[in-house]
């Protein structure tokens, strides 16, 4: 990491002019304002320079939009792509409940907002209790496009770091606004940083910190605990307490600075933007799930995974050539250690020449493709927006004649260094290019590629190496004469979208209408990348602290609506020891993105590389994981349709226990399983926090825990600390109390081989002695699940009976929020042949023995008795088994248990 | 025979027949009914109840392949949709075909060919044998015979030193009347004179470092302009301008420079890929040319700051603008640079000459002559004699003792079981792989070779693991990585053969050498059996 390399707030001239700069006043025109059933419109006015902006307020039901601009023959940039089509459909009419000539009042259910004219303010109040307001502390700023003077301040229109020069030809045009978040301790989002989940402040007294930066940025062994910009940028912040959450999203793609300041009376931040418009949607909640559906709404939800990309990921940099290829995918097979994907860096290119081979390595890459399909494994390439400039380099001669390529300051098509030497950038703001950059991924015109064949978008901040930050120079020119300045937070999802329309288009091409979900990792993100797929967060290194951040950082991406994230096991730079290498899986199995890579000089580390044991040890993680790909996939069917993550903070399963407001060293997956990573060197035990107001279980053992009466504190039978023994097999995981939770345990080769296996199903009994769950179920490939071919199950077990029933899996895994998705008119649903082969109750009241077990309307009796969660030795019999009931997954039925006489 | 339950191996057989029906789990553990064995659940933690299905994730499934060798799969893989058995016994029916005929009839030649390799290779290292015997017995003769004729040259030696001493001793006193004869009209040689240029320029290096000191307090002076002239910023403002000058240093360089560089932090030994490093020969010899060109400034170039302050100081560099620090000196160092090693590379003996012409150049010396018979005072026949004989003498005793500690050292070599290596000694081995030639010399070096390059892969550093792997370590150095190592697997075969190079960790190069001197009676009979009883097994297969 070169800190000086990368600027600080001093170093921009708009965070400079801004940062931190209070009292210009900006006022409504009471006489302009108008009321429109949804929509209220005003005339601003900067009171010291009579400059003028449009304020329009729209209602979207639980969602409110500001939006100021200046007059639109100004022509500021409004970012494309984001926003869903289907937002205005949700609109709905203010009801005035004051207007004075001071201010005007509207409310829409519980949500009151006040509109003050001068200075201008929103304060809006959920079911009256304060929740943010806006411009409370007079930091609102919007620098108004001009023309250039003489005696204009140095810096508006040029200025220069580390011999970079930006032009500016536009002058100064950030904003800046300030948003309170009243009696608010805790707010957390705007990933992407190495930073703690929830925000620390940084400004205030005794604080010196640089703001968090938005600034998507290439960064080489970036610091940890930093607010630092990296790989991605998503300006949504939360804000949680007890009793209320809500959220903040500023749709602008300029470079921004977010300060944050707590004092008693709740939270302050301030954000400042160099360019673009003022955007800003107040996500009104009032709670975590609510806040989070309600972002899906405005830049939509999770895209439908394939099932085999949530299956372990082996990468490296690099794997040679064929052999090498092959002889991995074997090593997986002897040492029997699931896997699905293989994944090539960039060495397999011909001088880094995109959709290109080297033939002396990968002479035959179809080949290699079929042998790895015969097992069911995909291969991913990695394919950047950064073209070689070589004439007889089909793809540069293309987009150079097609015009597809960014251009400069002069209009010219931009050359910068990557990897290939000399480069020019895929332009993906142009929909022109986009759709040209798609075409190269079809089979016939993407030689060697097969339909098993995936990719991975690497560099698309973009990484620029000889460019100011490592990136673009800000004066660069998109398409319709937008700035780089004005659109750089989006150009990596943007190419990352082009890169998805070229696998959507190939995948119908390929299977017809239903066609092929794309995978496509990213390391570049914006709001609206969750549509699109997943993300990695970086470059990381092979050490401890690297272990932990990882964490708070998923998490962080998480709550901002981009779920499928995961970091490199077991630390990309750097050669991690067995137990580092050990604890990194263990937590890895829970990343909803999980996969292994390494360093082009790192040691080899594919997982029986190491000892024996350590081999051991993390064939049982991969398993685990495997084990849980029904619950896994289940929970991206919710992130799919409700837009809930899968990393979740325990507040946002127990919003109202506030010592989890600031956790990150332990987190939820689902609203079932608390994960707490061992990530501290030769630890024999962690501080474990369990939520007291359910019930707990060992995930491992199947023991009930039982929570201290005070504090929540788990204090263990062994000893008096509220500490959890660890020792290297595991990491301390918990199942919730209440929770039914579908696994395929049986061991196979990759997740294609577990189609039709049989299913387990574990009742976690709460204190009520019930519990629910749910199962989605697809082909877990194509788009059919669109015109119904799925199931969705909700399981069940109350008053002794354990059910499976067809219901959305909402009605279980989300009630609060159940807005369940109707199969479509005519749609049959998914047949599956798939059984249950075992039941295990945890929790029963008395014990798990002396009970029997039916099948309703069936006067038989099930196999049924005490037996361990798992069949591994050394396990309690701590639960009660159902053997081979034998009943399909996909059909209604019922099992009664009762105590025998 | 009885129907075995699928996938039990049938050695095994008695442990799953149904004697009592009940069924003993293979570890011991726990005991279920027989109805149990097979039924698709698995009740028993070592996964042994369900040797035909996947129900277990520990289990093992027996596959039978008739006509080809029998094999262990994991449960994992057992009507998972792969045929992983040659019979297809591990799907379900009609799913795979049997191609264990085809694939066992490829698998016994290879096993025939194999035992045949075996047994001609244990017949040759029985040749290898005797001829370590026959060797190490010449050896020793001849060590014998040196340490004698050692014993006895040294004596003489000694003898016709003292005479030496004697003869030169008279001649030094006869000289030295002389020199005092000439004291007063003595003209300086070159030695005196190239001294004296290293004495000036010890000076000058110290001034030098004042001279720089003076560039940071005109940078400062300069920047001292804009800012307050506070006693407790002057800190800050030398750090502001030693910044600034290393901004304006690094914004000259130029976008091609700067991108290399930051693809360099990334992978530092791949494109655009760095100058190779140096052989360790021609590293020396740089040093030398190095060493010399620091001593000698050139003529012109007199009063700029010299090389070697450049290199004493490298933060120098960063800190000294641009004015302040011409590029001429570093040029013309690597101009220096660039002309040792050219001369260097094409005839590393005679560059030191051409070097020390070099330097005479600088220092405006002719070059010197071949010899300068006459200068020096005439010496007296008998001490020139007495030398030469001395010399001689002492010449031949050393290369006696040279052959004498050579020989020692190869009696003292490890060879492996029998001496059987040794007659590999002095021997060297290569193959091709990919575009390098990889060359390996038991008990010497490895290197990969192509046309341009020589890259040492190690050292010997002897037999590991019970003389299956021979190993060579310490090679050279990857480019900010470790030293290159090469861990070769040694295999019984007919002939010497290197194969399967491979380097699967940076820099760690891994091969397959096949030598008779590695086969052993017990191999050869095992691989006989193993063919044997691929045949039998086929014969066993047609009678069923």
């Amino acid at each position: 990491f070169k800190e000086q390399e990368f600027k600080k707030c001093a170093d921009s001239g708009f965070c400079e002019r801004l940062r931190g700069k209070q009292g210009d006043s900006y006022s409504a025109d009471p006489k302009s304002i108008q009321l429109n059933g949804a929509v209220v419109t005003a005339k601003v006015q900067h009171d010291a320079s009579g400059a003028a902006y449009d304020l329009q307020l729209t209602n979207y039901n639980g969602i409110l939009r500001m939006h100021i601009d200046e007059a639109a023959s100004k022509h500021r940039f409004q970012v494309p792509w984001v926003l869903q089509s289907e937002l205005p459909d949700s609109s709905q009419a203010w009801t005035k409940t004051r207007q004075s000539s001071s201010l005007l009042q509207l409310q829409s259910g519980s949500a009151q907002l006040t509109l003050t004219f001068k200075p201008l303010r929103v304060d809006l109040s959920i079911a009256g209790t304060p929740a943010a307001s806006f411009n409370a502390r007079q930091m609102f700023q919007y620098e108004y496009l001009r023309e250039k003077q003489e005696g204009d301040p140095a810096g508006w229109w040029e200025e220069t770091f580390k011999g970079h020069t930006d032009s500016k030809p536009k002058g100064p045009q950030a904003i800046s606004l300030d948003l309170s978040f009243p009696g608010f301790q805790h707010v957390y989002g705007i990933p992407e940083h190495a930073a703690s989940f929830a925000l620390k402040p940084t400004t205030g007294e005794g604080i010196e910190s640089e703001p968090y930066r938005l600034y998507n940025l290439d960064v080489f062994e970036y610091n940890l605990d930093s607010t630092f910009g990296l790989y991605g940028s998503i300006p949504l912040m939360l804000a949680h307490k007890a009793g209320l959450t809500t959220a903040a999203f500023w749709l602008n793609a300029a470079e921004m600075l977010v300060d944050v300041a707590s004092d008693n009376s709740g939270t302050q931040t301030q954000w400042v933007a160099e360019a673009g418009v003022l955007d800003l949607f107040f996500l009104l909640g009032p709670d975590p799930a609510t806040v989070l559906q309600q972002y899906g709404r405005i830049s939509g939800t999770t895209a439908m995974p394939q099932m085999f990309s949530l299956g372990y990921h082996q990468c490296r940099w690099n794997y040679k050539d064929e052999t090498d290829v092959l002889g991995v995918n074997a090593g997986f097979d002897q040492h029997d250690i699931p896997y699905d994907v293989i994944w090539l860096d960039i060495e397999y290119l011909d001088d880094k020449k995109y959709f290109t081979w080297d033939k002396n390595y990968f002479p035959t890459p179809i080949d290699m493709q079929d042998k790895l399909a015969v097992t069911g494994r995909k291969l991913v390439v990695i394919i950047d927006p950064h073209i070689k400039r070589k004439s007889d380099y089909y793809v540069f001669s293309e987009g150079e004649s097609g015009s597809y390529f960014t251009k400069n300051k002069d209009g010219k098509d931009y050359e910068g260094w990557c990897w290939p030497g000399s480069s020019s950038w895929v332009d993906c703001l142009n929909p022109a290019s986009r759709d040209w950059w798609a075409g190269l991924f079809s089979l016939s015109r993407f030689q060697g590629s097969t339909k098993n064949l995936y990719i991975w978008n690497d560099m698309n901040e973009p990484s620029v190496f000889n460019g100011p930050e490592v990136t673009m120079p800000k004066d660069n020119i998109h398409h319709g004469g937008v700035e780089h300045r004005e659109m750089h937070n989006i150009n990596g999802a943007l190419f990352h979208a082009a890169t998805w329309q070229g696998l959507e288009e190939r995948g119908r091409d390929s299977y017809g209408s239903d066609g092929d979900r794309p995978f496509i990792l990213t390391r570049s993100a914006f709001a609206g990348t969750q549509r699109l797929g997943a993300l990695w967060t970086g470059d990381n290194k092979a050490e401890w602290p690297a272990l932990k951040f990882s964490v708070p950082m998923c998490l962080s991406l998480s709550i901002a609506g981009l779920p499928f994230v995961g970091a490199d096991i077991a630390g990309f730079f750097g050669n991690p020891d067995a137990e580092l290498f050990t604890r990194w899986y263990q937590l890895g199995a829970f990343y909803p993105f999980f996969r292994g890579h390494a360093h082009l000089e790192a040691k080899r580390r594919e997982p029986w590389l190491y000892d024996g044991t350590t081999t051991d040890r993390v064939r049982e993680a991969i398993r685990m994981r495997y084990a849980l790909l029904p619950y896994v996939y289940t929970l991206f069917r919710l992130a799919h349709t409700h837009n809930q993550p899968l990393m979740r903070p325990l507040w946002y399963e127990f919003p109202d226990e506030a010592e989890t407001f600031s956790m990150d060293d332990q987190f939820l997956l689902g609203p079932s399983i608390l994960v707490a990573p061992v990530t501290e060197a030769g630890a024999s035990s962690r501080e474990v926090y369990l939520p007291t107001s359910t019930r707990w279980y060992n995930f491992h053992s199947g023991t009930a825990m039982k929570p201290a009466s005070t504090g929540g504190l788990l204090r263990s039978q062994e000893s008096p600390k509220n500490s959890i023994k660890v020792d290297m097999d595991s990491i301390p995981i918990f199942l919730r109390g209440g929770s039914i939770v579908p696994r395929q345990e049986r061991a196979r080769r990759s997740s294609l081989q577990m189609q039709g296996d049989p299913f387990t199903l574990i009742v976690a009994l709460n204190d009520s002695a019930a519990a629910s769950g749910a199962l989605y179920l697809d082909d877990g490939h194509s788009f059919a699940y669109k015109r119904g071919v799925y199931t969705e199950r909700a399981l069940t077990y109350a008053d002794s009976v354990l059910s499976n029933a067809a219901a959305g899996i909402a009605s279980t895994l989300l009630p609060s929020l159940d807005v369940s998705v109707p199969l479509p008119a005519g749609a049959k649903g998914l047949k599956s042949d798939a059984v249950v082969e075992r039941i295990v109750v945890l929790g029963l009241p008395g014990g798990p023995a002396g009970w029997k077990a039916t099948v309703q309307g069936s006067s038989q009796f099930l196999q049924a008795g005490p037996g361990p969660l798992r069949l591994k030795q050394g396990l309690p019999e701590s639960g009660l088994i159902i053997r081979k009931p034998g009943l399909p997954i996909a059909a209604e039925w019922s099992i009664r248990l009762s105590k025998s006489s | 025979a009885p129907t075995l339950l699928r996938g039990i191996d049938p050695a095994l057989a008695a442990s799953y027949s149904p004697q009592q029906g009940s069924f003993t789990c293979l570890d011991g553990r726990s005991q279920i009914s027989t109805d149990r064995l097979n039924d698709d659940y698995c009740d028993c933690i070592d996964g042994s109840d369900e040797p035909g299905t996947s129900a277990c994730a520990v289990g093992h499934f027996f596959c039978r392949n008739r006509g080809h060798t029998s094999k262990r799969l994991n449960s994992s893989m057992v009507d998972d949709g792969v045929c992983d058995c040659c019979d297809g016994s591990d799907e379900q029916p009609g799913r795979c075909k049997n191609t264990c005929k085809e694939e066992g009839s490829v698998r016994r030649a290879e096993l025939k060919a194999q035992a045949k390799a075996y047994a001609l290779g244990f017949g040759k290292r029985e040749g290898y044998v005797k001829e370590a015997v026959q060797k190490k017995a010449d050896w020793t003769h001849e060590l014998s015979g040196l340490d004698a004729q050692i014993k006895s040259e040294d004596a003489s030696v000694k003898k016709l030193q003292d005479r030496k001493d004697a003869a030169e001793a008279a001649e030094k006193a006869d000289r030295d009347r002389e020199d005092a004869r000439k004291a007063a009209s003595s003209v300086p040689t070159p030695e005196p004179i190239i001294d004296q240029l290293a004495a000036n320029q010890a000076v000058d290096e110290s001034s030098g470092a004042g001279a720089s000191d003076n560039v940071a307090n005109d940078d400062y002076e300069a920047a001292g302009e804009t800012v307050p002239e506070d006693e407790a910023t002057t800190q800050e403002a030398v750090e502001g301008a030693a910044e600034e000058a290393g901004e304006a240093a690094s914004s000259g360089k130029t976008e091609e420079e700067m991108a290399q560089e930051r693809m360099a932090q990334w992978i530092k030994s791949d494109s655009p890929a760095p100058p190779p490093p140096p052989t360790p020969e021609l590293q020396q010899l740089l040093e030398k040319a190095r060493a010399a060109a620091k001593q000698f400034p050139a003529p012109q170039q007199t009063g700029e700051p010299s090389l070697q302050q450049d290199e004493s100081r490298p933060d120098a560099q960063e800190q000294t603008s641009t004015e302040a620090r011409p590029e001429q000196p570093e040029a013309s160092a690597q101009q220096a640079e660039a002309e040792a090693a050219e001369a260097a590379a094409q005839a590393p003996a005679g560059w030191l000459g051409k070097t020390l012409d070099t330097l005479r150049g600088f220092v405006g010396l002719a070059p010197a002559s071949p010899s300068e018979p006459g200068k020096l005072t005439a010496l007296s026949a008998a001490a020139t004699a007495a030398r030469d004989k001395y010399n001689a003498a002492h010449n031949s005793l050393s290369e006696k003792q040279r052959r004498q500690s050579e020989l020692q050292g190869l009696l003292n070599q490890d060879y492996g079981p029998d001496d059987a290596y040794l007659t590999l000694h002095a021997r060297c081995f290569d193959t091709k792989a990919d575009k390098y030639t990889y060359e390996m010399c038991l008990f010497g070096s490895a290197a990969q070779k192509d046309a341009h390059l020589h890259t040492g892969l190690g050292q010997w550093d002897g037999f590991k693991d019970g003389y299956s792997i021979a190993s060579f370590t310490n090679g050279q150095h990857c480019w900010q990585g470790p030293p290159r190592s090469l861990q070769v697997s040694i295999k019984c075969g007919s002939i010497e053969q290197v194969s399967k190079v491979d380097e699967p960790n940076r820099c760690e190069y891994t091969a397959e050498f096949a030598t008779p001197a590695a086969c052993s009676p017990s191999l050869v009979e095992q691989a006989q059996r193993e063919s044997t009883a691929a045949e039998q097994d086929l014969k066993g297969h047609d009678e069923l």
